[in-house]
Order: structure tokens, then sequence, then C-alpha cells
């Protein structure tokens, strides 16, 4: 698992929540209406920690 | 160059992030204006409609015996609360009225010229029984000697 890969996973994840929690600050309602933010942080904490341990274990 | 594993996980990781947008952005249009829901095969419930008790059912349609009325309730998204009942009759030209909810209107007439076999019941969710997002109607057969057969059930409804 490269460095790279690893930062840009982890970018578009962090992003993406990052919008998600803009939009629901300007607008409540907007994607927690159609959506559970529940469902939404989960997926991402999983892809991303997966992603880190794959970095960590190429590491080692 | 990246290996499979990463270049796997920055897809699903796009690929959740469209998909979270696909469905933000299909829900936040359908509730602002309007939605239909339709009831194809009146035989068996959905997650959007459902009879109250077992229909008769003959020839592969719900039918409403003579004199007789049935109740069905429709589950609509959040925060609808006017809209259009549309029952699709089976059999064409045969006049036959229908009361929802003791508002009377003939089925066949309203939309004959269109399509001769389709009636449509205008009402308001508030003349309807509501229970958390599901609302009742009772659909009445006032036929004293036939049936009345339903195709199928439409719904659409405004905000």
């Amino acid at each position: 698992m490269s460095r790279l890969a690893t930062a840009m996973i982890i970018a578009v994840h962090l992003l993406g929540l990052a919008a998600v929690m803009v939009l629901e600050t300007i607008r409540p309602g907007f994607v927690t209406g159609a959506v559970s933010l529940t469902w939404v942080w989960l997926g991402s904490i999983v892809v991303m920690s997966v992603t880190i341990w794959q970095l960590h274990r190429r590491d080692q | 160059m990246m290996t499979k594993l990463p270049r796997i996980l920055l897809w699903l990781s796009l690929a959740w992030w469209v998909g979270i947008g696909a469905v933000v952005v299909d829900h936040n249009a359908a509730v602002r204006g309007s939605t239909t829901l339709r009831w194809k095969n009146p035989t068996r419930p959905t997650p959007h409609f459902a009879w109250h008790s077992r229909p008769t059912v003959k020839h592969g349609l719900v039918q409403i015996p003579p004199a007789t009325q049935r109740s069905f309730s429709v589950t609509l998204p959040r925060g609808f609360k006017t809209g259009r009942l549309v029952i699709s009759d089976f059999t064409a030209g045969t006049p036959r009225q229908a009361r929802l909810n003791g508002q009377s209107r003939r089925v066949n007439n309203v939309m004959a010229e269109v399509d001769n076999s389709s009636g449509v019941l205008d009402f308001s969710w508030a003349q309807l029984v509501a229970r958390g997002h599901s609302f009742e109607f009772t659909i009445t057969n006032l036929n004293q000697q036939d049936s009345l057969p339903i195709r199928s059930i439409t719904v659409s409804a405004q905000r």
C-alpha cells in the first residue's frame, strides 16, 4: 500500500465527511433526511481503517 | 504505480461518496415537489400499500364485492399532505361508482376521454385517517349487482 494511495483514499473520505457536515449545517435535514449519518461515518471509518492498516502492514 | 488493493479501495471510496450523493440528491428532488406511488398489483401488499383484510381476488384482480367496502392504507414519504388517488378499473365502459371516505365519485367518468378504464378520485390527506405516515382510505362499491375490479392504485402526492 503506497503512501500516495493511502493519502488519496483518506482525502476522499475526509472531503466527503466535511461536505456532509457543511451541507447539514447550511441546510439541516438535507443529508440526514435521505441517509443515516451513522452509516455514512461508519462506512468511511471502515475504509480508512483498512487503508491505514494496509499501509502499516507494508511498512513492517 | 498503484497495486490492486489500493486501486480497489480508492474506487470503493469514490463509489461510496457518489452513491451517497445520488441518494441525497434523489431524495431531496422527490420531497421538494411531488411523488408518485404506484400499486401495480393490489393482490399483494408493498412497502407503500396494504389492505386491512385480505381482499377477494378473481381473474388475478382485487374485487370489491357488490355493496361492500374495503379499506386500504398508503404510506407516504414524510411531509406530503395532499394528493390524488387513481383507481384503474378493469372493465372498461361499465358504469361503476366508488366512494372514497364518504366522497362519492363515479369511477370511469373522469378519465373517460383519455383512458376509459380509469377512475380518478381527488382528495386531501386531511380527510384521511393518519397513523404515523400511513393514511387509510376506504373504497366502497355502490353497485348492488357487480363486483368492482381494481387493476391498480396510484397515488400522486404533493407536499
